[in-house]
């Protein structure tokens, strides 16, 4: 048996070893971490390129050199695997950071976009669109399409978010405890409704609904990612910015209105923009579940609760850790692909029931 | 999963051997007679290449491919919903024959825009599609037409006894088709769908007119189909424990079919593929629905 001291297991290792263990979950060495992370996934892949001619694309593209580049190689690159790195680092730190938020908003460390209907209302809305394009599919193509199925989300998001919110809000107080349960009764509504719409869908329409609800960052091109950055950017600076109402809130509602925050305008603004960030990743990528959830507990064990660190740590490493989720993803049964969504589940479950027996019991501390 | 794991760390060495400084991809639009390296992304479009003598060619298949047997050393690419464009490419594919229905497919195109050929041929459905199949494919692979005509004349011969035995029969069998994925998930074929048109070639009749397309096995549904034949792929009959565990279903006993034990279980891709063993597949569930009649 080690005996762990007061302050707890992780802070109990070696003197070096937590050093270590600050400098790299620190925001500069998180940074570091995830734009290391986002070079190797652009040397890795299942098409074979030696590291000095990727090299030597960038080098070109850049401008240091002249070199002739093979049209090939360079869509590889910069249509393939760039975007699709990038795709990865969004979702992740959108989740990351919307996990985080409603944390915070909920005083609770179980909240996650998927436990409080938030993920299961994008996906009613999401399939919603998948059964009705059918109908004007030539109005929905490329650029449409994609601002389409993301306002969907979004607006199938925010409804049972708002709805969730509504139904436990009166006399001008959140109950918390009201608002997981009537989160968990407006997913299993929005399931109930996104199962009677598979029912009516089409054979081709429910392999889109089926292999859409594992998640993919597959077929990851410039435009999703030119829709997804403003909005995550947009989100994540709007959350940064309330990082501190949010530590006023972890003492509770009243305790924060005295210490001068503006409790309803702030629990609005987390939820209209965890709805936005959560509604538009689940309609480009599908369900990806657990990113929102296991990030921000991990970096709570290791560096306490101060939403000011909180929130950017939790954009880097969610970030990271999806992009190399990702490169798992598409190199590890290639030619073939493993749906990300099963991935980080079957990653992140384990790691989260881990990290709860490793703390057993301090969680309400740290919250 | 052991054995993918090896096979794709045989594939990547390969790859690296052959692919220092190889171009990846032709020019768009160019016919391909000159196609070395195709994948193929349905188990129809598989089997069809076989059939014309381009096995040897193709690179990577879907997880549809499952026949002829000699498919199965092929590299295996998951599902076309969930395709790896980095994986496709780095197969170095020339040709990719895919279904229309797949047009839309973000991955797919990602391919075309990085210079691979594509081939969008109809879902194949109905007994003349497996010609219709052959014909797209031998045309942009510029086969001469006498290859392709040993495929149709195959066809023909099996259509032609096909329709002589169906010419002798009035008394149409009411086939119920099932399929099964485990007790729970029984789903029965309406109108309009492959399986009746098999059905119906075969000279039976659909036991199921009510709805359009596919829908959960209802007890009463079921009695009110009166069935006289059921019929299921291998698959699917092997995912329920036995024969029993079908015949026990509620308002099976009440079917003429479940009186009967009137059960025909066939190959899938078989059966329902419309590739080109289609009318050998009609010829044969026609001669087990007259058996199951004569007793």
């Amino acid at each position: 048996m080690v005996k762990t001291s007061e302050t707890g297991t992780l802070e109990a290792q070696p003197r070096r070893g937590r050093i270590l263990l600050h400098a790299l979950f620190s925001i500069p060495g998180l940074a570091l971490g995830m734009l290391l992370i986002a070079m190797a996934a652009l040397f890795l892949g299942a098409y074979d390129l030696e590291a000095a001619e990727i090299w030597r694309v960038l080098a070109a593209q850049v401008g240091f050199v002249e070199a002739e580049i093979p049209s090939a190689v360079h869509y590889l690159i910069f249509h393939i695997r760039l975007p699709r790195i990038l795709l990865a680092i969004l979702v992740g730190a959108a989740l990351s950071v919307s996990g985080a938020s409603l944390q915070a908003l909920f005083r609770n460390p179980l909240a996650d976009p998927g436990l409080v209907g938030v993920t299961s209302g994008a996906m009613l809305f999401t399939v919603m669109g998948i059964v009705g394009a059918q109908y004007f599919v030539d109005a929905l193509s490329g650029y449409v399409n994609y601002l389409t199925l993301t306002l969907l989300g979004f607006t199938g998001s925010l409804l049972s978010t708002w709805l969730v919110y509504r139904l436990s809000t009166f006399g001008g107080t959140t109950y918390v405890a009201t608002m997981l349960l009537a989160g968990v009764a407006i997913g299993a509504l929005a399931g109930a409704v996104t199962g009677l719409f598979t029912y009516f869908s089409s054979e081709e329409q429910l392999r889109d609904i089926t292999f859409w609800t594992l998640g993919s960052l597959g077929g990851a091109e410039w435009r999703a990612v030119a829709v997804l950055a403003p909005l995550v950017g947009a989100v994540l600076w709007m959350l940064f910015r309330l990082a501190p109402a949010m530590n006023l809130l972890l003492l509770g509602e009243q305790e924060a209105a005295y210490a001068g925050v503006d409790t309803e305008k702030t629990k609005r603004i987390i939820i209209i923009c965890t709805a936005l960030a959560v509604g538009a990743c689940v309609a480009v990528c599908g369900m990806i579940g657990f990113i929102g959830l296991v990030v921000p507990h991990l970096l709570r064990l290791l560096q306490g609760a101060d939403h000011r660190r909180l929130l950017p740590a939790s954009a880097l490493l969610g970030g990271g850790l999806l992009a190399l989720a990702d490169s798992f993803a598409r190199t590890a049964i290639a030619p073939a692909e493993l749906p990300i969504g099963v991935l980080t589940a079957l990653i992140g479950a384990p790691f989260f029931l881990a990290l709860l027996l490793k703390a057993r019991g301090r969680l309400a501390v740290h919250l | 999963m052991p054995i993918l794991l090896r096979y794709t760390f045989v594939l990547a060495c390969s790859l690296l051997l052959f692919s220092c400084g190889a171009p990846a991809g032709s020019e768009a639009g160019v016919p391909d007679s000159t196609s070395k390296r195709i994948v193929s992304l349905s188990g129809a479009i598989t089997e069809t290449l076989y059939t014309l003598g381009h096995g040897e060619k193709i690179v990577g298949v879907d997880v549809t491919s499952s026949y002829p047997a000699e498919s199965a050393r092929l590299p295996k690419l998951g599902h076309v919903s969930q395709l790896n464009a980095e994986g496709i490419l780095g197969l170095q594919p020339d040709l990719i024959i895919a279904e229309a229905a797949e047009e839309d497919n973000p991955v797919l195109q990602q391919l075309a825009q990085a210079g691979v050929v594509l081939l969008f041929v109809p879902k194949p459905n109905s007994l003349d599609a497996p010609v219709a199949l052959a014909t797209a494919i031998a045309e942009k692979l510029g086969d001469p037409q006498h290859k392709l005509d040993a495929l149709v004349h195959s066809v023909q011969e099996q259509q032609e006894k096909l329709e002589a035995r169906i010419a002798g029969v009035d008394d149409r069998p009411r086939v119920l088709f099932i399929y099964a994925r485990g007790k729970g998930n029984l789903m029965v074929a309406g109108t309009g769908t492959p399986a009746e048109t098999m059905i119906t070639v075969a000279g039976g009749e659909n036991a199921v007119t009510a709805f359009e397309g596919f829908q959960a096995l209802s007890a009463e549904g079921l009695i009110e189909a009166r069935p006289d034949v059921i019929l299921m792929f291998e698959s699917g009959f092997r995912s329920l424990d036995g024969v029993e565990a079908l015949l026990t279903l509620p308002g099976m006993d009440q079917t003429p079919a479940g009186h009967n034990r009137s059960v025909i279980t066939m190959d899938g891709h078989y059966l329902l593929g419309f590739g080109p063993r289609a009318a050998a597949a009609a010829l044969e569930l026609s001669r087990r629905l007259t058996a199951i009649q004569n007793i």
